[in-house]
């Protein structure tokens, strides 16, 4: 039952953008945000989850929630061939000592990672949060998105961590051996890392397709379908849910102390990943 | 005790119990026998053969269906009239009550060949009208909206529809609306002198008295309720006819899995496409999920359904 794709990341890091890329090649026309529906969704995914349980998750509490969900993620393997799962959880393991994402019943896992001090600025964005605030919550180990309880949320709360830990129980823990993806080599040179990916992913895809993957999810043009028909997965806090799509644009945002911070908070993983 | 004092009113059946029942109203009816039954005992932990197996569910050739909350209760429910619960929690706490008269209930529906929707269900103009979707779309919010404009409520969560005798009907269901902090608070309630649902859980369970449409009234309209895109900030209605009606009412099937379990996916099916014409008007609402365009909503619903008819 090896069969699902995690296509795990820190949260503002190209995780949406990347499904959009595998959309357009496994369906070879070009992508739609009114298309992507239900595509690389999170497990957690509210409806998706009371499906796959035959429950009332919003009934459950958030640790009810986390003891079931390798049960969970092993009902979804078994329900549809290779399914394709997006996670900003970090890796990690249930109280009693079960992987949440189990290598059991895993085909393959993409982690996309990108400079923090990018995922910083976007992220404070996303939030409607000052970019102090993002920075404390890109520390903070222990960071979880909507685990507030007052009141039913469209996901379950994901334990995300900080974004170095998030890349380490991935990259490191996880025992996965993930195809890690920096998604400023994915600007800059889309044609090799989506030949590399479908490599790594066994997809056929012929050069024409590539091609048509790279055009249909560049920045500008997911911006002006994004002002055309809205996207269903943009909350409520931002205006719009593809912003810049570049790199290094922390560069005329951030304060000197800020990109500090961030450098100190996250010396060692920026540094394996070349983000000097 | 008295069986009389004991017995209450589910969905206009006689319903006997052996824990307390406080959102149900007393049986005043005649000296029938119960037709329903939740009774204390043991449910098999799983089931030889299951034709459905999910964490929590799991579905039998016989018909029967089990599920189970770890630390809470498991539940067995047969024959469309009987529940057999054994409860890890003291019997009396909310949690066991929760999911005994949510999911437990949904399951006996289909068992007696009801059509239980995942729908709130509000009196307008002297019928039902089903606002319907998936958790978390603001069905009992949309419920208590109506409710403080003076209509009453049949069910906040799921509504069973009968289609069994000569005019299709909306169930009463239970005699409470449940509410999430945040839209509890935009209600009005005073959340301090409410039951939570469970211990833990920022949902809160109001008694609706007489504000409870406590006979089967006819059902007028189902509306598939939809958030939408905050920047389209209007409220939007689609008439759905024919097919589009069938595929939209299958969605709103409350634990449509287990249905499939139970009868097969082509029986299921047909039940659905039977069923869905009985509703005269069918409507998809994609409405900005803010609070402040509730009463909007309310207006919108209100119009659409009398223009309509």
């Amino acid at each position: 039952m090896s069969s699902i794709t995690w296509l795990a990341s820190y949260p503002r890091s190209g995780n949406t953008w990347m499904r959009l890329i595998l959309w357009t090649l496994r369906h070879g026309r070009a992508v739609d945000l009114e298309l992507l529906g239900d595509f690389g969704r999170m497990a957690i995914n509210r409806q998706l989850l009371d499906t796959t349980l035959e429950c009332d998750s919003g009934l459950l509490r958030a640790e009810e929630i986390e003891a079931l969900r390798p049960a969970m993620h092993e009902a979804i393997a078994a329900l549809k061939p290779h399914p394709l799962v997006k996670v900003h959880d970090a890796w990690r393991r249930t109280r009693d000592g079960r992987p949440v994402h189990d290598p059991a019943i895993t085909q393959s896992t993409i982690y996309l990672i990108r400079d923090p001090r990018d995922v910083a600025v976007s992220w404070a964005n996303f939030r409607d949060e000052s970019l102090d605030c993002a920075i404390a919550y890109l520390a903070n180990p222990n960071a979880v998105i909507g685990g507030g309880g007052q009141t039913i949320l469209s996901l379950a709360p994901q334990h995300i961590g900080s974004w170095s830990t998030n890349a380490a129980s991935w990259i490191d823990d996880s025992g996965l051996s993930p195809l890690v993806i920096r998604y400023e080599d994915m600007l800059a040179d889309p044609q090799r890392w989506i030949g590399i990916l479908v490599d790594y992913l066994g997809w056929p895809a012929p050069p024409e397709i590539i091609d048509l993957a790279v055009e249909a999810t560049r920045f500008d043009r997911l911006r002006k379908l994004e002002s055309e028909t809205g996207f269903a997965e943009r909350p409520a806090s931002t205006a719009s849910f593809f912003r810049a799509g570049r790199a290094e644009g922390w560069r005329e945002v951030l304060s000197a102390a800020q990109t500090a911070r961030i450098e100190r908070d996250h010396a060692a993983m920026m540094a394996r990943f070349g983000y000097r | 005790m008295n069986s009389a004092v004991q017995d209450h009113v589910l969905c206009g059946w006689r319903l006997r119990s052996e824990i307390d029942l406080p959102e149900l109203p007393p049986w005043r009816g005649d000296e029938r026998a119960p037709e329903i039954e939740f009774v204390l005992g043991e449910v098999p932990a799983n089931f030889e053969a299951p034709v459905l197996k999910t964490p929590i569910a799991q579905v039998d050739a016989a018909g029967r269906i089990r599920f189970g909350i770890e630390g809470v209760c498991d539940y067995l429910v047969e024959n469309g009239n009987r529940i057999t619960m054994a409860p890890v929690l003291r019997p009396e706490a909310p949690d066991i009550r929760l999911f005994l008269l949510g999911a437990g209930l949904g399951l006996l529906c289909h068992q007696r060949g009801i059509v239980p929707l995942h729908a709130a269900a509000v009196e307008v103009d002297g019928k039902a009208v089903l606002l319907a979707g998936p958790s978390g779309v603001g069905k009992s919010t949309l419920a208590a909206a109506f409710l403080d404009r003076g209509h009453r409520v049949l069910s906040d969560d799921v509504a069973p529809l009968d289609w069994s005798g000569p005019e299709p009907l909306i169930l009463p269901s239970l005699q409470r609306i449940r509410l999430w902090r945040d839209s509890a608070e935009r209600a009005g309630w005073s959340i301090d002198t409410l039951e939570p649902c469970r211990d833990d859980l920022q949902k809160f369970s109001k008694p609706l008295d007489t504000a409870h449409a406590d006979t089967p009234l006819q059902p007028s309209a189902l509306i598939h309720v939809f958030r939408r895109d905050e920047r389209n900030s209007g409220i939007r209605f689609d008439r759905l006819r024919g097919v589009e009606a069938v595929q939209a009412m299958r969605q709103q099937i409350y634990r449509w899995r287990s249905l499939v379990g139970l009868i097969g996916r082509g029986d299921a099916l047909r039940r659905v496409s039977q069923a869905a014409p009985l509703i005269p008007l069918h409507f998809s609402l994609r409405r900005p999920m803010r609070f402040r365009h509730l009463e909007e909503t309310v207006d919108a619903v209100i119009n659409a359904v009398r223009e309509a008819v």
